[in-house]
């Protein structure tokens, strides 16, 4: 796939503990230099991304809740507004997946509602962490995602890890079943993020091939310019 | 040290994506049955933990929540908005995260500057515990940060998180202690999988332990397991997990 083509599918994100003022200006500059779809990053991040911007344009996804969704829709309201309010242009929450597991699905359609209206015509992606939950439950949370009106649907928070066989930390990646479970239930009407240590042009194809809309990674940069121009 | 006094060091925080709301609830239940150090849960839980609390309360188990847990990328608006809801809800004391990209970019007075807010937020009646990414940081920004902390009459912190690369190590206490233990109780969190390294940190000058396997590591029961194929989450026999 060419780089045009692949960045205007593509998100950049730092979301980890070690990142610096440097590291926020670097996303800025690459999601400017690639016309990338957008760029992730925390709440607190964005008056520093607003000051490198100096009135470009370029989408800022500020994650909500982020890694862990368990809020309640009203709490979820005001981050989104108070992230709106500090100059972003896309919102994504962690969804409340303790009520997802519990079969709880009134509550979690109250959240979606409650994060739709708080959002209002600004895109809105819920992440799903498909990590944790059953086909029906991820089948039953894209219908609600339908139906409560969300825009995009990201697979997962992209940062857990687990033990290899000798105890190191391996980042548990994002897989193609991951987002054919999710694209099955929405088709084309509700957009599908891949996202989970997606580190190569291949892996980003494979996960577009299988119906992805957008990916969403840490090496968006470094896997653009592994494309051919 | 007796498995008894073990489990008086322990801190249980069930409010993973990958618990069930009943799990929750044992969860919690069991800490305030066993008498574990602090219960800790996020925003959404208070009213569940003032409900347990309620029927459980055993005089010495402290209700705990999380703000910013554990990036400290929110704003501070949503953190200060969380503190004054932790203080409504009588929650007794608050794990912080701190703005980690003002840390790392060694900009240390947006740091305290956000900390003085929670500290007016909290207003005396929360307990306010930071954290200080032992994990990721070197110590320089580590000690920095802790001189913030005690500058401010901050009198715990917690070391790190779990959801990480990475783990706690004893040599981490040591330097903690050394430096900074007669100013700051230290709570420790990050990966402590076994009761040797915990008892090692222990003598090392730790306090009190954020775990997932509380009991195992006390040596009274088994801790919830997440089974990644069946996605089911129950207590079960320890296996090396996220």
């Amino acid at each position: 796939m060419k780089r045009e083509e692949l960045s205007k599918k593509m998100g950049g994100r730092i979301l980890e503990s070690y990142y610096d003022y440097a590291s926020v200006k670097n996303l800025v500059y690459e999601g400017l230099e690639f016309g990338l779809d957008c760029i992730q990053v925390f709440p607190n991040m964005l008056p520093k991304v607003q000051e490198v911007l100096e009135g470009r344009r370029l989408d800022l996804c500020a994650v909500i809740t982020y890694p862990h969704g368990t809020f309640l829709p009203e709490q979820k309201a005001f981050e989104i507004k108070d992230a709106l309010e500090s100059g972003a242009t896309q919102v994504e929450f962690v969804i409340h997946n303790i009520n997802v597991r519990s079969g709880n699905w009134e509550l979690v359609r109250e959240e979606f509602q409650a994060c739709r209206k708080a959002a209002g015509d600004h895109v809105l992606k819920a992440i799903v962490e498909v990590e944790w939950l059953t086909d029906e439950q991820i089948q039953k949370v894209s219908q609600l995602a339908i139906e409560e009106g969300l825009d995009r649907l990201t697979t997962s928070i992209g940062v857990y890890t687990m033990p290899d066989e000798n105890k190191n930390d391996v980042g548990i990646r994002c897989k193609p079943d991951d987002v054919k479970k999710i694209k099955a239930i929405v088709g084309e009407q509700v957009k599908v993020v891949a996202q989970g240590r997606i580190d190569s042009a291949e892996m980003a194809e494979e996960l577009l091939l299988a119906g992805a809309d957008y990916i969403s990674s840490e090496f968006a940069a470094e896997i653009l310019r592994s494309c051919a121009k | 040290m007796y498995d008894r006094d073990f489990v008086k060091r322990a801190i249980t925080s069930p409010f993973a994506s990958n618990l069930t709301e009943e799990v929750v609830r044992q969860e919690l239940i069991d800490g305030y049955q066993e008498g574990v150090r602090a219960a800790i849960i996020a925003p959404g839980q208070c009213d569940l933990i003032n409900e347990i609390k309620a029927e459980y309360d055993n005089g010495y188990t402290r209700t705990g929540m999380v703000i910013g847990y554990p990036y400290g990328g929110m704003s501070t608006n949503m953190k200060v908005y969380l503190m004054k809801l932790a203080k409504e809800k009588g929650i007794d004391e608050v794990d912080v995260a701190f703005n980690v990209t003002a840390a790392a970019s060694r900009d240390f007075g947006a740091v305290k500057k956000e900390l003085e807010l929670l500290l007016e937020a909290a207003d005396g009646q929360v307990k306010v515990i930071p954290m200080l990414w032992m994990v990721k940081f070197p110590f320089e920004i580590i000690n920095e940060l802790c001189k913030i902390y005690v500058d401010l009459g901050i009198k715990a912190i917690k070391t790190s998180a779990g959801i990480h690369f990475g783990k706690m190590q004893v040599e981490h206490i040591a330097w903690l202690y050394n430096n900074w233990g007669d100013k700051l109780s230290i709570e420790v969190a990050g990966k402590v999988r076994s009761r040797e390294t915990a008892e090692a940190m222990m003598d090392a000058g730790a306090e009190f332990f954020h775990l997932g396997s509380w009991r195992r590591l006390s040596g009274i029961g088994q801790d919830i397991q997440f089974d990644l194929v069946t996605k089911e989450a129950k207590l079960g026999a320890y296996k090396e997990a996220l």
